[in-house]
């Protein structure tokens, strides 16, 4: 057997795992934008319908994406400005105190989402400690159901996916490269920014992706701490799919996240890719 | 004479070790200078502190002319090439040799010149918009190279730039190295273990062991006329015998007298080097040459020499032949006379330690 069909074998799990349970859906999504919905909320096929499109026009849909982007660039840059700096102090830290500050960042992840999520609802709650501290200066009476508690909450969990790709380029880079820029005149901050910095782009630009992109579909820290009056575009779909059954229009709204999703991505690999040629 | 770079008393400790000891030399303006010797004999740790990337425990650092103990390794007219290369992976071989510049953000016009220069020196025209890891070992090292020259530093550091390069490449980037050191005259602090690299290089050599210099001199006195065990044993393959001398005699378990100049009396060890041992197959009796008989064990024909192994009173003597392709090589087991001049065994007494 040549090496190369070898490899082909190894890819192949993979290969049947995403077409069956990825690419088939997927295709199904498609086709459900096509349908239409009856009054028995079912899903009619009979002939090509457009119904989906004129429903997402009459829904006003544009504020809910404004402010599922606007959340969710916040969000980003919120974890990159915590993240990155949280990251380099890892980096600086002994070895045995790395790996065990990483230990404690995986921790959450052991905990169930949802017990999570809802503790957080504890604490922006009326009686809460963050909003207990939070009225010391301005006049809230509780957090819970703001746009604030959801940023919360999703910085909360997203943060692990900005600092752990950027302390994974940061630790690639050899500290020697740090001493040639200093011997080539360049003062620490400079050094920081021409060596370091630039090397750990790679890492910057993983962690926004894996920050930006769950942000921008997330559904149950909405739901919980943004309330159901807070729209946006993760429970918008989830709204169609199980309360209304509009099947099409909720499988417009996906197609439309994936295409922002995928759009955002080539945009930042693009924008990496130019500086490696 | 004016000075480059002046160590006075230097001595820099981590933690629990000494890495060097009480160091002081002075390098003259546009010397080439090295520090030679084992691994983790101190000499990186020199050159670090010139750099300023570490900063002595105690005692005082000139360049010229100026106290630069405590300055910020930005701040110091020198350049390093290091023995990792430590090329920036991210940028190109151009952007590579220009960030001295760029960072002090010298002009476009005075950048392009000087990239010109440099490369007038170091050929890189075909790599300037590669990266780094498209080029080999040998070219990275060049590359490093003029990345600090085009800084024009007032003392050029190379912390072992050739040791990770095979013998051939080596053996031609020192001639190049060299010859940019003589037209630039650039101030060259030259780390290396490699004997021969140092010998054919330098205008000067500190040998140094166990964070402290030996001996510092010019690579033929220093090969000739070594006044210290450790040197005489680190520079070149010497025969060593250990004996007591004697009125100009040396008398040992092996020989019963070996002919020795301008030496006092004690125990001590004589160093014969393999090259100034002839051997022929007749005993030669003059008052300036020793001669000693004994029976060759081994030959190693080595191409551009021979290496021969005589058995002399049961200990072994090695006598190494420029081979001019007319030599009368004995066989295993003949009978042979060596013989060199009295003045060219050397003597190291015990208490010159």
């Amino acid at each position: 057997m040549t090496r190369n069909k070898l490899n082909n074998i190894l890819g192949l799990p993979g290969i049947i795992f995403l077409s069956v349970f990825f690419f088939t859906p997927s295709l199904f999504i498609f086709r459900y934008i096509f349908g239409s919905r009856t009054r028995t909320g079912k899903t009619s096929f009979d002939k090509i319908y457009f119904d989906s499109f004129s429903q997402l026009l009459d829904f006003n849909v544009l504020p809910i994406i404004n402010k599922s982007f606007v959340t969710a660039f916040f969000v980003t840059l919120i974890c990159f400005i915590v993240g990155y700096p949280f990251a380099y102090y890892i980096k600086k830290l002994s070895t045995t105190m790395k790996y065990f500050s990483l230990f404690l960042i995986s921790i959450p992840f052991l905990t169930n989402f949802l017990s999570r999520t809802y503790s957080w609802k504890i604490l922006v709650s009326k009686n809460g400690l963050i909003t207990k501290y939070v009225s010391m200066f301005y006049d809230v009476s509780s957090l819970l159901f703001t746009d604030f508690a959801v940023v919360l909450g999703m910085v909360y969990v997203y943060l692990p996916f900005m600092i752990l790709p950027i302390f994974t380029s940061l630790e690639n880079i050899e500290d020697s490269l740090l001493e040639s820029a200093k011997d080539l005149y360049a003062n620490p901050f400079k050094a920081f920014y021409y060596v370091t910095f630039k090397l750990s782009l790679p890492g910057v630009i993983a962690g926004i992706v894996l920050t930006f992109i769950p942000s921008l579909g997330a559904y149950i820290i909405p739901q919980i701490l943004g309330g159901s009056k807070s729209m946006y575009l993760g429970n918008f779909t989830v709204l169609q799919f199980i309360q209304a059954s509009n099947w099409p229009l909720g499988s417009l709204v996906s197609l439309i996240i994936l295409l922002f999703m995928v759009f955002a991505i080539n945009l930042l690999f693009k924008f990496e890719g130019q500086r490696n040629l | 004479m004016t000075y480059a770079l002046k160590f006075e008393n230097v001595s820099k400790s981590f933690s629990t070790t000494d890495a060097i000891k009480d160091i002081s030399f002075e390098v003259a303006k546009g010397e080439f200078f090295s520090l030679l010797g084992p691994s983790g004999c101190g000499k990186t740790t020199i050159l670090r502190i010139v750099a300023g990337l570490e900063h002595p425990t105690s005692g005082n650092v000139y360049i010229n002319e100026q106290l630069i103990n405590d300055k910020e390794p930005h701040l110091r007219p020198v350049n390093t090439v290091f023995q990792s290369y430590s090329l920036f992976p991210h940028l190109t071989v151009k952007e590579n040799i220009i960030f001295g510049l760029k960072i002090r953000k010298y002009e476009k016009k005075e950048i392009e010149s000087s990239l010109e220069e440099v490369i007038s020196l170091i050929d890189l025209k075909d790599y300037l918009n590669r990266k780094p890891h498209q080029l080999s070992g040998g070219e990275q090292q060049r590359v490093a190279i003029a990345r600090a020259l085009i800084n024009k530093p007032e003392v050029l550091l190379m912390d072992e730039p050739l040791g990770a390069l095979d013998l051939k490449l080596r053996e031609r980037l020192q001639v190049e190295i060299k010859s940019i050191q003589e037209s630039t005259k650039i101030t060259t602090i030259y780390v290396t273990h490699d004997q021969t690299e140092a010998l054919a290089m330098s205008d000067k050599i500190a040998v140094m062991s166990k964070g402290e210099i030996l001996q510092v001199d010019d690579p033929e006195s220093l090969y000739e006329r070594p006044t210290n065990k450790f040197v005489s044993n680190f520079l070149g393959n010497p025969n060593v015998f250990k004996g007591v001398i004697k009125n100009d005699k040396f008398i040992s378990d092996e020989f019963e007298e070996i002919a020795v100049t301008n030496t006092k009396n004690g125990p001590g060890l004589i160093f014969i080097r393999p090259e100034i041992i002839s051997f022929g197959f007749n005993k030669v009796t003059s008052p300036s040459m020793n001669c000693v008989e004994g029976v060759v064990e081994h030959i190693l024909y080595r191409g551009s020499w021979l290496d021969v192994i005589v058995s002399v009173n049961n200990t072994k003597i090695e006598i190494s032949k420029e081979n001019n392709f007319d030599l009368s090589i004995p066989d295993e087991g003949e009978k042979i006379y060596l013989y060199w001049f009295i003045n060219k065994t050397w003597v190291v007494l015990d208490d010159e330690k």
